[in-house]
């Protein structure tokens, strides 16, 4: 029998709003109907929440394709939601947003909700007790469990093996992990949850998946209390948190939880039952933080789709002639910013009366486009990148704005120079930036010359060690990079030498009146890059943040970040 | 090879996501240069402690105890009272 022609996939739309100040997205049937029961997606925190956002998205994405009505939560304290990792509040706040996106769900006719909890979702989800139904998805033994994988993270990432960051170390009592901190009373709150307990106590759970961490097999006890509690238990397959937590850029959801998922809510429908869907009546467009400073989505449209992102504006609204700012993704890392930072500088600088935006490309965050956040570094540093933030450029002129100053980090800091190059840009602030012009020689470098100098540096093999090369890549650039420097060597010999693309597009973009402020972490092959293309004369204005990574992580250097944003041109805003 | 060695090296196999083949796994092969990561050290560690039902002390929670199979091998043993 020839194989069934693959059914056309149902059209989905997104709506973007805060929930009890939790940013969120609902995903759900373009068509306008949906099943009776619908999906809280609940994801983990930290690091694990930068990797997992786009591959979750794209689970979102794929329930709503069913027919099923999601609503993808960001963490209080995380992301574009309200509050910071200094919120004394974080676990209240937490089960709030839990508990008001159930009531909006049911209030729209609802019978049933479902949630799908991964990590410490899946935790707070089996915590909560407004779901029907759970999928719970690689979720730790307990919050003390967790909060362990978080400090033996930090410390297998620290520059020199099991020894911290240069600089102040965290703060007593905190656990700092990958640049983001759980404080005292987020630490209680985590700790307080324990799988086996929570599932004991639970009252009306009708089924729960559950999907272990690679390669494990439930835990009889947890089984036991699921069962106890009346839910009936499916196990699905023990894979795909490998996946889900690759680097940011090469995250991906798993095909067989994918399928394992889709399958478990397929066979939970009610035949018959398909409310219509209705504007969420709870839902709140705009975010109130302290300040007067307010949020609200930005959507445009972009060649691949919707282009997502965040104004975040002082209080009273941007006022004319406003000096605004735009932050870029950082590679795969989403609007909010290598460990958060763009959310911080954001509301820092709206705090101060300017306005900013920030945004994500396509494929990466809260972006249409691919499903992998960015297939490949060409992706990454292409064109159509450079397309949707120059897109970004004019939407913010069009605003009435005095100036436009952009911020950018490692992708970002390309975007940055990019625009500063083709439209006014007043200041760019650009991060560790690795290329500014994407071409062979980028493409060398950008891998290579970290490499070859590590042999001789132990500090920079750490960028092999944790994985942000990889030997594949590496193997493909060091070839290339011998070609590019046999090519420039022979035309230098024939009296040629190359055209040097990136000293052209510095002056260019200084020739435009930009004030170009180039900051990079100490040992970071960005300083080499620019070293390479600039000579005393003409190199831009460099700080050195010495004792941080790529990321710019510890958090201890956040703060110096955030006073680089907002003294951008101090007294012209 | 010992079982602890042979198990070892299947977890690494299936957790570490690494470029080498099965081949290139040898006890002491460097896992790190290999591309281990720190997040996936971190999944290895959790593995070892399910299949060897041991936790790992701080004072062994650093990159050498996870540098290759044999050291893991011998950080199991040590736990286990080997």
């Amino acid at each position: 029998m020839p194989p069934a022609a693959p059914q056309p996939r149902r059209p989905v739309e997104r709506l973007r709003y805060y929930v009890a100040g939790a940013f969120t997205v609902e995903h759900r049937p373009g068509d306008g109907v949906c099943a009776d029961t619908a999906v809280v997606l609940l994801p983990p925190m930290g690091y694990e929440d930068t990797c997992a956002h786009r591959p979750l998205r794209v689970l979102a994405d794929a329930l709503a394709a069913e027919g099923f009505v999601v609503l993808q939560l960001e963490w209080p304290g995380l992301g574009d939601s309200v509050g910071d990792d200094a919120s004394p509040d974080l676990g209240e706040r937490w089960f709030a947003a839990i508990q008001a996106a159930c009531g909006a769900l049911r209030a729209r006719g609802h019978t049933r909700v479902a949630g799908v909890g991964v990590r410490v979702g899946a935790l707070l989800a089996l915590a909560a007790p407004g779901f029907d139904q759970l999928v719970l998805w690689a979720m730790p033994t307990n919050g003390r469990a967790f909060l362990r994988e978080e400090r033996v993270f930090e410390r297998m990432s620290a520059p020199v093996a099991g020894k911290p960051y240069a600089g102040p170390g965290p703060e007593p009592g905190t656990v700092e992990a990958a640049g983001f901190v759980y404080r005292a009373p987020t630490i209680a709150a985590l700790e307080a949850l324990d799988g086996t307990s929570l599932a004991s106590a639970r009252s009306g759970l009708e089924r729960v998946l559950l999907i272990e961490r690679d390669d494990a097999v439930p835990a009889p006890a947890l089984l036991d209390a699921l069962g106890t509690a009346g839910a009936r238990v499916t196990v699905g397959p023990a894979a795909g948190l490998g996946d889900l937590l690759e680097r940011p850029y090469k995250a991906a959801l798993n095909d067989a939880v994918r399928g394992a998922i889709l399958d478990w809510f397929a066979a939970g429908r009610v035949p018959g039952e398909h409310p219509r869907i209705h504007p969420g009546p709870t839902a709140e467009l705009r975010l109130a933080l302290p300040n007067g400073v307010t949020e609200h989505p930005w959507v445009a449209r972009g060649e691949v789709g919707e282009l997502s992102g965040i104004v975040c504006e002082p209080a009273g609204g941007a006022r004319p002639g406003a000096a605004w700012t735009t932050f870029y993704n950082a590679g795969g890392m989403r609007r909010s910013g290598p460990n958060r930072l763009w959310t911080t500088a954001a509301r820092a600088l709206a705090a101060q009366g300017s306005p900013s935006l920030r945004f994500d490309v396509r494929d990466v965050g809260d972006s249409d486009g691919s499903d992998v956040a960015h297939r490949d570094l060409d992706g990454m540093y292409s064109e159509a990148s450079i397309g949707d933030a120059l897109l970004a450029w004019d939407w913010v002129h069009a605003q009435n704005a005095g100036n436009v100053d952009v911020v950018g980090l490692c992708s970002g800091a390309f975007l940055g120079m990019q625009v500063a190059s083709r439209r006014a840009v007043r200041s760019a602030l650009l991060f560790n930036g690795l290329a500014f012009v994407w071409n062979d020689e980028a493409r060398a470098s950008d891998m290579t010359s970290e490499v070859g100098r590590s042999l001789f540096d132990g500090r920079r093999w750490r960028r092999l060690l944790t994985g942000r090369i990889d030997a594949v890549e590496l193997a493909r650039s060091l070839a290339l990079k011998g070609r590019v420097r046999g090519s420039a060597t022979l035309a230098r010999l024939r009296g040629h030498p190359p055209p040097d693309d990136v000293a052209e597009l510095i002056r260019t973009v200084t020739g435009r009146g930009t004030h170009l402020h180039l900051v990079s972490s100490d040992g970071d092959p960005s300083i080499a890059y620019l070293q390479a293309h600039t000579t005393l004369k003409t190199r831009p204005k460099l700080t050195i943040l010495p004792g941080v990574d790529h990321t710019i992580r510890p958090i201890w250097a956040h703060g110096h970040v955030v006073s680089l944003v907002t003294g951008m041109n101090p007294g012209a805003r | 090879m010992s079982d602890r060695i042979a198990l070892i090296r299947d977890i690494v196999l299936k957790h570490a996501r690494i470029a080498a083949d099965a081949a290139a796994l040898t006890p002491t092969a460097d896992l790190y240069t290999l591309g281990l990561s720190s997040m996936t050290t971190v999944h290895l560690m959790v593995a070892l402690e399910d299949q060897f039902e041991v936790e790992f002390p701080d004072r062994m929670l650093g990159r050498k105890t996870f540098q290759s199979i044999q050291a893991m091998a011998d950080a199991v043993e040590e736990l286990q009272g080997g």
